[in-house]
């Protein structure tokens, strides 16, 4: 008989056993279903796309890439779409990325975060797949090419920066008519944000070519967008404001609405979603358009074994882009754009 | 030795002045070196409230507590825990679930001096002396040092916060040096000339018998014993003059939650430390045939003052309906103004 | 090759967050102390090893002073709750809140920046290769090799990884061994106490505000390193950085205590551990069985769920077991 003490010592051991067992089947099992569900066969491409976050203009461009592809004969029974989206956390963006690597023949960033987590994932693997990317507004800022034209790398892709030659001419367009002097364009932008650095850079100095004075008012996060607007509506003698892309003032667009209300003031934003928040005109890229382009280089990338780097870096030209108005803000704010400008626009509203 | 003088706490959850109570009205108490005093009282009485001030949980409104002379009132809590040993009413609070008994002995065993982050918290001859006094409570502790104390009984936990109360690491020469000065009751600098006088002293004694032990002809096992032994002696000589702050125990009712067979068992227990280690003790208790019982010294509290004080013969030979005639008069006073 | 592979990624994502997890346990399993912090001083420890790698400031260095970096976040937590009286839950988010102005400023010292004190985002992935000054502590180690037909440095796989892992597991060896002797030492047990009862830490003498606030310290110093090391991986970090990674590490820790017990200490601080890399294992398989990346919330939440009913689970398997046992004993007699 059993004393109590070494049957329960026997009871515990055979249930460690038995939990030991269960683990390691339990892991085993784990693994090989991981190991197994990345064996798909049949296709003849595995394309793997990152997306950051849930965001209209950047799903746009992932329905373009496929449709650019699909146009060159890359179509969904030739290629295996492996679609990811990171959720705004960049611990999943990371964590995707690497997976999207170590499976995928090519990939697709979406944003600048995407991209330079696919390419970081790319280098610590050594893997010199096509990466391409979209909707990125500086790609040599953000360390994805050496320089817009390429070489020998094996990143490309189109970059969203907008023509903003095109977008100053289209501010100027809306002053031809009136009586006041159009002399003074404020710029407001996040002083933490690079790319929109670059951008009030370049903007002032097309507007300084053409002899218009420029004021610059920066803020720093998504409480000072509000002081910062009014303070640069009320400043003497603004005749228009331009926003460029810009995340936080993105996100907070409303500020700039309430500060420009009833000062007549112009604003134009650099993109359409922007400008459905507070702008009255821009000259839009097309997101679809752009994620298009992108799949026409994946496609050429593909069919004809080429170095990615090999293919420069596109942008697009004012050509391609849209004039978009927002009828609802231009009422709200007391603005009226010239006839000329209403007729080449598309109404949001 | 340990003293209240016109103490008064009052307390407001409130904040306004209608209803404020006052927990301690100018309350002065003395208690002498060795004494075990029982205080009971009714809910409210204030009993609980004298010894949360004499722990330092709380601070007085006015007046003082004093040790050996020497004003504590405003010292910390925690500053105060090497002179004070502790028992909760709820066997949950005095020790650490989620640790072990014998960890938990090491924290109370170094009670009082600093916890270093550079030493193992675990010395084996510690655990050789916990499993001795583990021994004596008969409750078959010694066998469990390994166990977490989640697991026991509410009794076995109140017995384990008793022997934490009562055990604590032996002071160094520096502290008891420094207590000496701070609790002799003396001026500074007189008390320190004594303290290292007989420090010199004891040390002489010492080294004359560690220099006799070498020179003579005894084998070094031997003359190794000698050593330790003379320097044990010195420790005990030194002790015994200086350590003033004898442990004090403060029970708070640590029998209450305990079902009536339990409790017995921890009174006797209570009884025969505090007996055995000459402790001076004060004991709160809702029972009143308890309060007679043990004890040299019989408090009773009622609504912030002390109604009854008696000790030795007077108190053997009160009954438990004296102490509840007595109450009821008290009662009675205070309704009919 | 593929499984290999898979096995990599894992870990190279769960082995900074074995650290993380270890950091977030420190206060909520010995303190009871649901410290959201968490995600602030991991923000700061990779912004801060971040800039100064990206300055070219030698790699140990850079993660040597996230680690006081993150000390200093808990320091500001356990102040404010412990001096100022502030709620335990409140002071975290204090913390949290402010570190996110901190961050700007902190990545703002990367060289070149001089439009403003703050800059949102750095990145240097492709500035790290054999002979650059910018370097990480794995890639000090990493062999590169250079590729001619792409003009560039490439590491030369699979060892670039592999070295990586080890020296994530290295720290993360280093940093456990630290953990468990530090809470075996006189004052870790003090902090031990203070965690379980302050009642009776304090009666034994144990000044707790000063013990908490060293014990939130260590731990918001561990959530920094996660923090290093991860940046160090991923070469970029933003103000996004640590945006979800309190539920992972509270997730890790409820998955690994399910799953591998806490009997003993250095037990509990392992299961702690391997509960982030079940996790990520978890996760992984989901996500390349076809789960839309947009369910990835509920499955977090199943997850932990499921993780702390396996106790209620283990012990109707234990009846069940005892039920078999007492019939034998009675076939026996």
């Amino acid at each position: 008989m059993f004393g109590a003490g070494s049957a329960k010592l026997f009871y515990k051991t055979k249930e460690k056993k038995i939990m030991k067992k269960m683990t390691t089947l339990l892991l085993t099992l784990a693994f090989t279903a991981v190991g197994l569900t990345g064996c798909k066969k049949g296709k003849d491409v595995k394309i793997g796309i990152l997306q950051p976050v849930e965001h209209e203009a950047l799903g746009a461009a992932y329905e373009g890439f496929k449709e650019g592809l699909k146009k060159q004969g890359y179509d969904e029974d030739k290629v295996e779409f492996v679609y990811r989206n990171g959720g705004g956390k960049e611990a999943d963006i990371t964590s995707f990325a690497k997976d999207l690597v170590s499976t995928c023949d090519m990939y697709l960033g979406i944003g600048t975060g995407a991209s330079q987590a696919l390419k970081s994932a790319a280098d610590e693997k050594g893997k010199t797949n096509p990466l391409l990317f979209t909707a990125v507004t500086d790609p040599v800022e953000a360390g994805l090419v050496a320089s817009l034209e390429n070489g020998k790398g094996f990143v490309t892709g189109t970059s969203d920066m907008q023509p903003l030659e095109a977008q100053i001419e289209l501010i100027e367009e809306c002053f031809e008519d009136s009586e006041k002097d159009f002399d003074k364009v404020g710029i407001i932008y996040t002083s933490s944000e690079v790319n929109s650095v670059a951008q009030a850079d370049a903007a002032e100095k097309a507007l300084k070519a053409k002899d218009i004075e420029v004021v610059r008012k920066t803020c720093t996060g998504p409480s000072d967008v509000s002081s910062t607007a009014m303070a640069l509506a009320s400043v003497d003698g603004l005749d228009a404001i331009y926003v460029p892309t810009d995340n936080n003032i993105a996100a907070n667009t409303d500020a700039i609405k309430t500060a420009i209300r009833g000062s007549g003031i112009l604003v134009v934003t650099g993109e359409e979603g922007m400008m459905k928040g507070c702008g009255h005109v821009t000259l839009s890229i097309n997101y679809r358009d752009l994620g298009i382009v992108t799949g026409e280089m994946a496609a050429d990338i593909l069919k004809n074994d080429l170095i990615p780097g090999s293919l420069a870096v596109k942008t697009m030209t004012a050509a391609q882009c849209d004039y978009v108005m927002s009828s609802k803000n231009c009422a709200d704010t007391n603005v009226t754009l010239p006839a000329s400008v209403i007729e080449k626009c598309k109404n949001l509203d | 030795m340990l003293e209240l003088r016109n103490v008064t706490k009052r307390f407001n959850l409130t904040g306004s002045v209608e209803d404020e109570r006052i927990a301690l009205d100018n309350v002065s108490l003395a208690i002498k070196p060795g004494e075990f005093v029982t205080i009971i009282g009714g809910n409210g009485s204030g009993k609980s409230t004298t010894l949360n001030i004499v722990s330092g949980v709380l601070t007085p409104d006015e007046g003082k507590v004093l040790l050996n002379e020497y004003d504590i009132t405003k010292l910390q809590e925690y500053r105060r825990a090497a002179y004070f040993g502790r028992v909760f009413q709820d066997p949950m609070v005095g020790t650490a679930s989620d640790m072990s008994v014998l960890e938990n002995l090491e924290i109370a065993y170094q009670r009082g001096r600093i916890h270093s982050p550079f030493v193992w918290g675990f010395k084996k001859a510690d655990k050789e002396y916990f499993i001795e006094e583990l021994k004596r409570f008969d409750l078959g502790l010694e066998n469990r040092l390994g166990q977490k104390v989640g697991v026991m009984s509410g009794g076995q936990r109140q017995a384990l916060t008793l022997l934490m109360a009562t055990i604590r690491r032996r002071p160094t020469i520096r502290m008891m040096r420094r207590d000496y000065i701070k609790f002799a009751g003396l001026d500074s600098l007189v008390a320190r000339k004594e303290f290292d006088e007989e420090f010199t002293r004891c040390q002489i004694i010492k080294d004359e018998k560690i220099a006799k032990a070498k020179t003579s002809n005894l084998s070094k096992k031997e003359i190794k014993i000698i050593v330790k032994e003379a320097k044990f002696e010195f420790e005990q000589a030194m002790l015994a003059k200086f350590d003033l702050t004898k442990q004090i125990l403060l029970l708070d009712e640590h029998t209450a939650a305990l079902d009536p067979k339990t409790a017995k068992k921890v009174l006797e227990l209570t009884n025969k430390i505090v007996r055995e280690n000459n402790m001076t003790t004060l004991m709160v208790t809702h029972n009143m045939k308890d309060a007679l019982t043990y004890g040299d010294r019989l408090i009773m509290f009622h609504s912030g003052h002390i109604i009854l004080d008696v000790s030795g013969k007077e108190k053997a030979k009160l009954k438990v309906d004296d102490l509840l005639k007595m109450f009821e008069e008290a009662d009675e006073k205070l309704i009919n103004g | 090759m593929d499984f290999l592979e898979i096995v990599i990624n894992i870990l190279s994502s769960g082995l900074p967050c074995c650290l993380l997890a270890l950091g977030i346990f420190l206060t909520y399993r010995l303190l009871d102390f649901a410290d959201l912090t968490a995600e602030g001083s991991f923000l700061l420890g990779a912004a801060t090893s971040g800039v100064m790698i990206y300055n070219g400031v030698n790699p140990f260095i850079a993660t040597f002073t996230s680690i006081i970096v993150g000390a200093l976040c808990g320091v500001l937590t356990g102040v404010l709750n412990r001096y100022l009286k502030i709620p335990k839950l409140l002071s975290g988010i204090i913390t949290l809140t402010a570190s996110a102005s901190i961050a700007l400023i902190i990545m703002g010292t990367a060289k070149g920046n001089t439009e403003s004190i703050f800059k949102s985002q750095i990145s240097f992935g492709n500035e790290v290769f054999k002979g650059s000054p910018i370097q990480t502590i794995y890639s000090l180690f990493t062999p590169y090799s250079y590729n001619a037909d792409y003009g560039i440095w490439q590491v030369v796989a699979p060892w670039g990884e592999l070295i990586k892992l080890l020296i994530m597991f290295i720290v993360v060896a280093i940093a456990m061994v630290l953990i468990y002797f530090f809470f075996g030492t006189e004052y870790g047990m003090a902090i031990r106490a203070t965690g379980m009862s302050e009642k009776m830490a304090r009666a034994q003498g144990i000044n707790t505000d000063v013990a908490t606030i060293v014990c939130v310290a260590i731990s918001n110093a561990v959530i920094a390193l996660a923090g290093s090391l991860y940046v160090q991986e991923a070469k970029s970090v933003s103000t996004i950085t640590a945006s979800g990674y309190l539920v992972i590490g509270l997730a890790s820790i409820l998955v690994g205590e399910a799953i591998f017990g806490k009997r003993t200490f250095k037990n509990w601080l392992i299961s702690v551990a391997l509960g982030s890399i079940v996790y990520f294992v978890i996760v992984t398989i989901a996500v390349r069985l076809g789960l839309p990346t947009e369910l990835k919330s509920l499955l977090y939440a199943i997850l932990i769920t499921i993780a702390l009913c396996i106790p209620l689970m283990k012990m109707g398997f234990k009846k069940l077991f005892k039920k078999n046992k007492n019939n034998k004993e009675v076939s026996k007699c």
